[in-house]
């Protein structure tokens, strides 16, 4: 056999969106378009819908990244743990949030850093006044300029300019927004958020291209009593939801039909999965409790994995298939009294740049 | 073409003739637009595809074809087919399938082979080796990488 030719470049990112993250990682040394190519939104994007998302754990003292590996069935334990703590101030309430492979670790009045755990970098910006609660981008424009969102009152961060923005605008005062339950997906923010004057729950997002709160949809109204209501991405670029009745503590799960466009056709909700095992636990199972994360993957058959607290305030994660559910304990307690701040989040590890990381070279380290 | 014929032939760069399935081979988008566009009659042209290779993509369509709209059981079967498909293939093999399954446009099977070299593909070396690229990085940036991914070659 004669050796191979080139393969198209378009080809190479199919054959490295499916390569573990781990390799990912060594790759980068293969060469420099190898490295570059995690600048290309459209690899980005295929990587993303591809790749079973891992799960950071915050406490205290220490934030974590679990990543669950289920193919090896002999594994005394299927999650490996690293321990990617960020250097900061201790002690301060955070919260953190992700958006194509990194991370936003906001400081209640001290500002926030972004960072990217797996390619070592961050960058910090101080700021005393605000409370940030989320990373998007103009998915309109052809170059990714990514932008942070803060509130009280509402303002822009850009990344690339390094400029502030207000955002003027009547304020809502009927619509009470859960920001900490914000995903980041295409750009723009979706959180779920509650009409007091309607008693509708609803999805609203924040939209990067022009700056503005938009409602997505109103959620169906449900006799049951929810103990959890949780958003998540599917597959890259739809919704998903998690809800768990209080009662029966039965969890359905939701995505949404076609991939969310803020300015496309109005959301369908399908299910995705219902799980009614007897004795299955509460995933939130303290009141006004630790808001858990999960995700959903569709490989040999439905599974299932939210990572949450037991009922002794210690992490871990259940993994359901079927009529079968599994728990996974991590031997971490999660500080009962930081509920009101991000323990859990699901994201998926990336080598992406993070943005103006040339300033941190002048010398702005966290 | 007319419903009547069922049967084509797809002929290989080095023109080596399969008559196969009508079903089979609109597996292909190529392949079905090439039907529907143009009246290429009875026989298909593929210039990019070698006859070792079509005959692969042939048995592959083939297994698709027949199995595919049936139940649970069959699926399993055909994961295991498609394990057991890719499993042998040398490099160049399944570096040449690729190529062919993207100008076939044959989605699935695009997927199977990308997958099986993201499986098989253990070291950087074996990359370079695979796609014929050079490493042209300098020891320095090559260094530096490797730093900041220092926990990736811990095993």
């Amino acid at each position: 056999m004669s050796p191979p030719e080139e393969l198209p470049w378009d080809l190479v990112g199919e054959i490295l969106s499916r390569v573990p993250t781990k390799s990912l990682a060594r790759f980068r040394a293969v060469c420099k378009q190898w490295n570059a190519i995690w600048d290309e939104k459209s690899f980005l994007d295929n990587y993303l819908s591809r790749t079973r998302p891992q799960f950071i754990i915050r406490t205290n003292s220490h934030i974590r990244s679990v990543e669950i590996n289920l193919n090896d069935e002999d594994q005394v334990s299927p999650i490996e743990v690293r321990d990617i703590t960020l250097d900061s101030p201790n002690g301060i309430r955070t919260s953190i949030h992700y958006c194509d492979g990194f991370l936003l670790f906001t400081m209640k009045k001290r500002g926030f850093a972004i960072w990217n755990p797996w390619s070592r970098q961050k960058r910090f910006i101080e700021n005393h006044e605000f409370i940030f609660y989320g990373v998007g981008y103009d998915n309109t424009r052809p170059e990714t300029g990514y932008k942070i969102f803060g509130v009280l009152p509402s303002i822009i961060y850009e990344c690339k300019s390094d400029a502030w923005k207000f955002l003027s605008g009547p304020c809502d005062k009927s619509r009470m927004q859960k920001l900490d339950s914000m995903v980041s997906l295409n750009g723009n923010l979706y959180f779920h958020a509650f009409d007091s004057k309607t008693r509708e729950c609803l999805i609203q997002s924040f939209d990067f291209s022009k700056d503005i709160f938009k409602t997505i949809c109103v959620l169906p109204s449900n006799e049951d009593i929810i103990s959890t209501r949780a958003l998540e991405v599917f597959r890259g670029d739809r919704l998903s939801m998690l809800t768990q009745s209080y009662l029966t503590r039965k969890v359905e799960i939701l995505v949404t039909k076609q991939k969310i466009d803020v300015n496309g056709e109005a959301i369908v909700w399908i299910n995705f999965m219902t799980v009614s095992i007897p004795n299955f636990p509460r995933l939130q199972p303290h009141f006004l409790g630790f808001q858990p994360t999960y995700f959903v993957d569709n490989i040999d058959e439905k599974r299932l994995f939210v990572c949450t607290c037991d009922e002794t305030a210690h992490a871990c994660i259940y993994i359901v298939k079927g009529d079968v559910f599994r728990k996974i304990p991590i031997d971490y307690e999660i500080d009962r009294w930081s509920f009101l701040y991000t323990s859990f989040i699901s994201y998926i590890p990336s080598f992406v740049s993070i943005p103006c990381i040339q300033r941190e070279e002048q010398g702005l380290q966290v | 073409m007319s419903k009547s014929e069922k049967k084509i032939v797809l002929k290989s760069l080095d023109n080596e003739a399969f008559e196969v399935e009508k079903a089979v081979a609109l597996q292909s988008q190529t392949i079905w637009v090439m039907c529907e566009d143009k009246c290429v009659g009875n026989e298909i042209p593929l210039e990019n595809v070698t006859g070792q290779i079509l005959a692969k993509v042939i048995d592959y369509c083939k297994k698709h074809a027949v199995v595919d709209g049936d139940g649970d059981e069959s699926s399993e079967e055909l994961k295991n087919w498609d394990t057991e498909f890719t499993k042998n293939m040398d490099q160049s093999t399944l570096f040449n399938m690729i190529l062919a399954a993207n100008y076939l446009n044959i989605k699935s099977l695009l997927n199977l082979t990308c997958q099986a070299v993201a499986d098989k593909t253990k070291t950087i070396d074996e990359f370079h080796t695979f796609l014929n690229i050079e490493n042209n990085f300098t020891p320095e940036e090559e260094a530096q990488i490797c730093q900041e991914n220092l926990w990736a070659f811990d095993d």
